[in-house]
């Protein structure tokens, strides 16, 4: 006899997201259940321990994180209460080079155009000026909207169009991020280093409507910071945090099906029987296909919305392949000797020479290939975070970005995993050449199938849940019309990486996604959520004001 | 005021006991922090995808049980209150034996006897007779007796010997394990049976004193050892979500360097990374007693005598030794199984030993420092019972094994060389019964050595899993040394639980929730 429950929601997929929504709901009073297929929650924030020597733990997914502590679901779910902290390095990035030079990414702006003046005044010129043009953009244009749901673009342009802040955004809307570091940076090395982070950030290079993010990523500051203990404590973190907020999570057990009544979604059946009812809402943290076609079922829905979902597309370009070292000493970098500054850098970038060796990886990415040369971006966690790996030793890592269909099969992955591991390895002891097999206690690697299998809702290994393109972005985000977290089954939401503003630990899908509910529902918001549809009316009222004042 | 500096309770160590009984203090209203060095919670209540993402193996206890007789599981409400969910292999260990026989102990007493009747109808009977007989002993007066702190010599004893079969009880009780089987049963198999079961997963050796109760425990069968759905660890989740939810805040990775002791009194902690935090009540250790004291307490705040006792705890003789593999086919003995189908249904399938002489050979030989000619396996394929510990259609099984913890001439650090090698070892005798076990169905296969535990959990000193030896000169009132046994220590504010301390872990959080009732007399939380 299967067991039921009773629920006001169900949120399916304890990624950070779904966590996050849950989250703020039980706060307001919500009984909900989350509900986790993993034995462990947190989605990519998962770390492990080295299989052949305990006390090393590599992050294997998410790592670099951005101003976290800032956001407002943390201060608004009192996370640093919860035991989070964050480091900051500085150099937040550094990007190597054979003749030991390097770009560095600083939290003082000047510092990083010093280091791009090396090879380019012009382009030094040039970042200076975006730099210094995006930051009203960005404070009042691009971050919130990040943490709203999003607004058409019929609507949102004419708010824009009377705003100095609003054209700037404008004018590269609706270019790709290729095209706009070409037009602004003319040095190989400094549009490989920008072009580079864009698709670190899960960016498309070609993407018509995305090019403003480039812009946007210079004004905001590239410093990514590191959790304290791994990043999975973030996810158990999350996960005590719903404790306290009366929370229940499940884990080890997915969702079968969500059930639909009447068109609306009214609980869900676990994969061991069980039954959940949901008296409110069902809000589900994983992919559309997953949601619509597997869990819902083409027959709930119209034809023309399941074709759409079941066409949601998932990036070729994001999947990675992860070297993961146990050390006995970090890793040293030929350009520490002149630079010493860039021993301190949370992200180092190795192999990455020229632009063009970044677009070649796009082209192998998406035909399937072996990259033809390995460039990878990593880090040494232990280094600024001495918990991760035992006292005096060292964790490691190098990323690269890789096709997930290696040959037409993902099950290639399994075959060439430790010829492949050697070979990044190869390119990265040219930069730091004390990554002997003596220095090297233990290595570890995760492919593109490995996210995958660890992960079921990172299709294809798309640890951005689909591809951030313009048709699949903003308003567009899962699919044209329905970018704002709810769907055609009445009580079914979307809380996830799939929905505006995409992958990455931002928690922004849940934040928003819990807003929407919330309104829904009518409950009571006992927080102040970013509103940037009133913020702009109010500053297009007050250039009006100012205007007919001077008039 | 910097975030996390002050506490009620710190406790060090997010095990099982640390849970229990840091959710008992948070019903009392106190502020408790547990650090954990480890990222996971739960300690040996541990599951990972250590083959390939998608494979759950739970690489130490991988079953519970004494979940239905604890006044732990009911006082914190961690079955119907977070989550639990348990499935119930219907055979609790079989043991392959040459020629396609087999001998099982099931679930219930008639499937054991049935199994028994096979081999020696002599003692079906006697397995029959002391079930019964002594079954409300077992039940009534040892398994309460795990849950709260050693009694005064004698008094337990007095209380068994009441009934009408105590003197029986305790004559057996006070034997070894092979002493007690021998005593007991007269067929070879049956008797291996139940010694097969000693080592893993009870921590006895045959020949300890007071085994004897241990095989009375088993032949009474109220342990009812069952898998946790979707791996052990899930266990672990449970305990921390009644801890949480009582208010309790866990800090992972949070490795505490030293007990902060002013005034001969243990007042906080300094973490790895230099922050002190500040105890106003108490601290409580589940750390290892040499970890407690030697390394974190510091030998300038203890009288010598005590630090030489603490040092001179026996640590286990053996450790484990572990293979886990992801299959795409379940793990089968087809040869076994035809003959009898329960094989196929038992949470342990057990093989090596086919006599207590080769369980004997085996102690000498981990005794000896040698990686055991004569080996037991204790192999589980918990997906036979639990089609969520794999990704759809995949499979795992793990193999347990008792070893040394050194083996003669090579260091500990060595294992990591000799560990795939010794695997090869295992699978070759595995294959001897396990008749699908082919490198094609093999998706991955790792091997977990005893160093390695001992490094991950870093109060199984030497790799020993049950911390102090279950030698009646460290059981009981003397558990692990008398000056810790009631939990208190000579550092005032500070307490000792954990498996070093009675029970022994013979029983989730049995330390945990005898601890508490410790503190709350000394910290005056009435009831």
């Amino acid at each position: 006899m299967a067991k039921v429950m009773h629920y006001d929601g169900v949120v399916i997929g304890a990624g950070h997201n779904g966590m996050i929504c849950a989250g703020y709901l039980g706060k307001s009073g919500q009984k909900i259940l989350v509900v986790e297929k993993n034995m462990e929650v947190g989605g990519g924030l998962d770390s492990h321990e080295d299989r052949n020597y305990p006390g090393f733990w590599h992050n294997i997914h998410s790592v670099f994180h951005r101003g976290l502590m800032m956001l407002p679901w943390f201060q608004d779910l009192e996370m640093e209460r919860m035991g989070i902290h964050y480091y900051k390095p500085d150099p937040g990035v550094v990007q190597h080079f054979l003749d030991r030079t390097y770009l560095g990414w600083f939290a003082d702006v000047e510092r990083t155009i010093a280091t791009i003046e090396q090879f380019s005044p012009k382009d030094a010129a040039s970042f200076r000026d975006i730099w210094s043009r995006w930051q009203p953009v960005v404070k009042n244009v691009v971050f919130p909207e990040t943490y709203c749901p999003p607004i058409p673009i019929g609507e949102k342009r004419p708010l824009l169009e009377g705003l100095p802040e609003g054209r700037e955004y404008l004018r590269y809307f609706d270019t790709t991020p290729e095209q706009f570091i070409l037009e602004h940076f003319e040095h190989t090395r400094v549009r490989a280093f920008i072009g580079f982070l864009a698709v670190m950030r899960g960016y498309e290079l070609d993407a018509p409507n995305t090019g403003y993010l480039v812009p946007a990523m210079i004004a905001w500051g590239v410093n990514p910071q590191l959790c304290r203990g791994t990043s999975h404590a973030l996810g158990d973190n999350l996960a005590h945090m719903l404790s306290h907020n009366g929370v229940d999570y499940i884990e080890a057990v997915g969702v079968e099906r969500i059930l639909v009544d009447g068109g609306r979604a009214a609980g869900v059946v676990l994969e061991d029987g069980t039954v959940v009812h949901a008296k409110r809402f069902v809000a589900s943290n994983v992919n559309p296909v997953e949601t619509f076609i597997k869990l819902v079922g083409a027959e709930n829905l119209d034809t023309e919305f399941s074709t759409k979902a079941a066409a949601f597309k998932f990036s070729k370009t994001t999947p990675i392949f992860a070297t993961n070292l146990a050390l006995n000493e970090r890793p040293r970098y030929i350009t520490e000797d002149a630079h010493p500054e860039v021993a301190e850098s949370f992200m180092h970038i190795v192999g990455l020479e020229t632009y063009e060796e970044l677009r070649n990886l796009f082209d192998d990415c998406r035909t399937g290939q072996l990259p033809r040369k390995p460039f990878m971006n990593g880090a040494t966690p232990s280094y600024h975070d001495p918990t991760q790996a035992p006292p005096g030793k060292a964790t490691a890592f190098m990323w690269q970005l890789s096709p997930y269909n290696l040959w037409g099969n993902p099950l290639n992955w399994d075959k060439v995993r430790g010829e492949w591991f050697e070979r990044q390895l190869g390119v990265w002891r040219q930069y730091a050449p004390n990554l002997t097999d003596d220095n090297i206690l233990s290595r570890d690697s995760t492919t593109p199938l490995d996210i995958e299998r660890h992960d079921r809702n990172m299709y294809e290994g798309d640890w951005m849940v689909g591809e951030y393109t313009g048709d699949q972005a903003l308003e567009n985000r899962p699919f044209p019309g329905w970018g704002h977290y709810r769907t055609p089954v009445a009580g079914l939401y979307l809380c996830g990486s799939s929905c505006h503003p995409g992958g990455n630990i931002t928690g922004a899908p849940g934040y928003n996604a819990a807003q929407t509910i919330a309104r829904d529902l009518g409950l009571k918001l006992w927080w102040e959520p970013l509103d940037l549809r009133r913020q702009l009316r109010e500053m297009n009222e007050r250039v009006a004001a100012s205007a007919s004042a001077a008039g | 005021m910097a975030v996390d500096e002050n506490w009620d309770v710190i406790l060090i160590g997010a095990g099982q006991n640390n849970f229990a009984l840091g959710t008992y203090l948070g019903m009392a209203g106190l502020e408790t922090v547990i650090c954990e060095s480890r990222l996971e919670n739960g300690g040996r209540l541990f599951s990972e995808e250590i083959t390939l993402p998608g494979y759950w193996h739970n690489s130490l206890a991988y079953f519970q049980d004494n979940r239905e007789v604890s006044p732990v599981w009911r006082e914190l409400d961690w079955e119907n209150g977070h989550h639990a969910e348990f499935v119930t292999p219907p055979v609790i260990s079989t043991l392959l034996l040459p020629g396609g026989a087999s001998v099982s102990h099931h679930q219930d007493l008639d499937g054991t006897l049935a199994s028994l009747a096979h081999h020696s109808a002599a003692d079906r009977a006697t397995w029959k007779e002391a079930h019964e007989r002594f079954g409300g002993i077992v039940r009534d007066i040892v398994i309460p007796s795990y849950y709260a702190p050693p009694e005064a010599p004698g008094a337990l004893e007095e209380r068994i010997a009441v009934d009408p079969a105590g003197a029986d009880f305790l004559r057996l009780a006070r034997m070894s394990a092979a002493e007690a089987a021998e005593q007991l049963f007269e067929n070879e198999a049956v008797r291996t049976l139940v010694l097969s079961q000693m080592a893993v997963p009870r921590g006895w050796a045959l020949d300890y004193d007071g085994g004897g109760r241990e095989v009375l425990a088993l032949i009474a069968g109220d342990e009812r050892p069952q898998l946790a759905r979707g791996g052990s660890h899930s266990i672990a989740q449970v305990l921390q979500r009644a801890y949480v939810m009582h208010g309790g805040q866990i800090r992972a990775l949070h490795h505490v360097n030293n007990i902060l002791v002013e005034d001969g009194r243990a007042v906080g902690v300094r973490l790895r990374d230099g922050r002190e935090w500040k105890a106003r009540r108490a601290v409580v250790s589940n750390v290892d007693p040499h970890g407690t004291f030697i390394d974190m307490v510091g030998e300038e705040h203890l009288d010598g005598g005590f630090a030489q006792a603490v040092r001179a705890i026996e640590p286990d003789e053996f450790s484990y030794f572990q293979v886990h593999f992801a299959l795409k086919a379940p793990l089968r003995f087809a040869v076994h199984e035809a003959a009898d189908g329960f094989v196929g249904q038992a949470m342990n399938v057990n093989y090596g030993p086919r006599s207590v002489e080769d369980l004997r050979a085996m102690w000498r030989e981990i005794r000896a420092g040698e990686f055991p000619e004569h080996p037991c396996l204790h192999i589980t394929c918990p997906t036979w019972f639990d089609a969520l510990q794999a990704p759809p259609a995949k499979h795992t099984a793990s193999v347990f094994m008792p070893v040394p913890y050194q083996i003669k001439g090579h260091q500990p650090e060595d294992w990591v060389r000799l560990k795939n090698g010794f695997m090869e070892q295992v699978l070759s005798t595995l294959r001897e019964v396990a008749t699908n076990l082919t490198d094609d169905n093999i998706v991955m296969k790792v091997p977990m050595d005893p160093c390695y535990l001992a490094g991950r959990w870093q109060n199984m000193r030497r790799g020993s899993v049950w911390v102090a030896r279950k030698t009646p000169d460290q059981m009981g009132l003397n558990r692990p040394i008398p000056q810790l046994a009631q939990y208190r220590t000579p550092i005032e504010g500070l307490y000792q639980v954990g498996a070093a301390t009675h029970p022994a872990d013979a029983v989730i959080a049995g330390s945990g929730r005898a601890a508490w009732s410790v503190l709350r007399e000394d910290l005056g939380l009435g009831n």
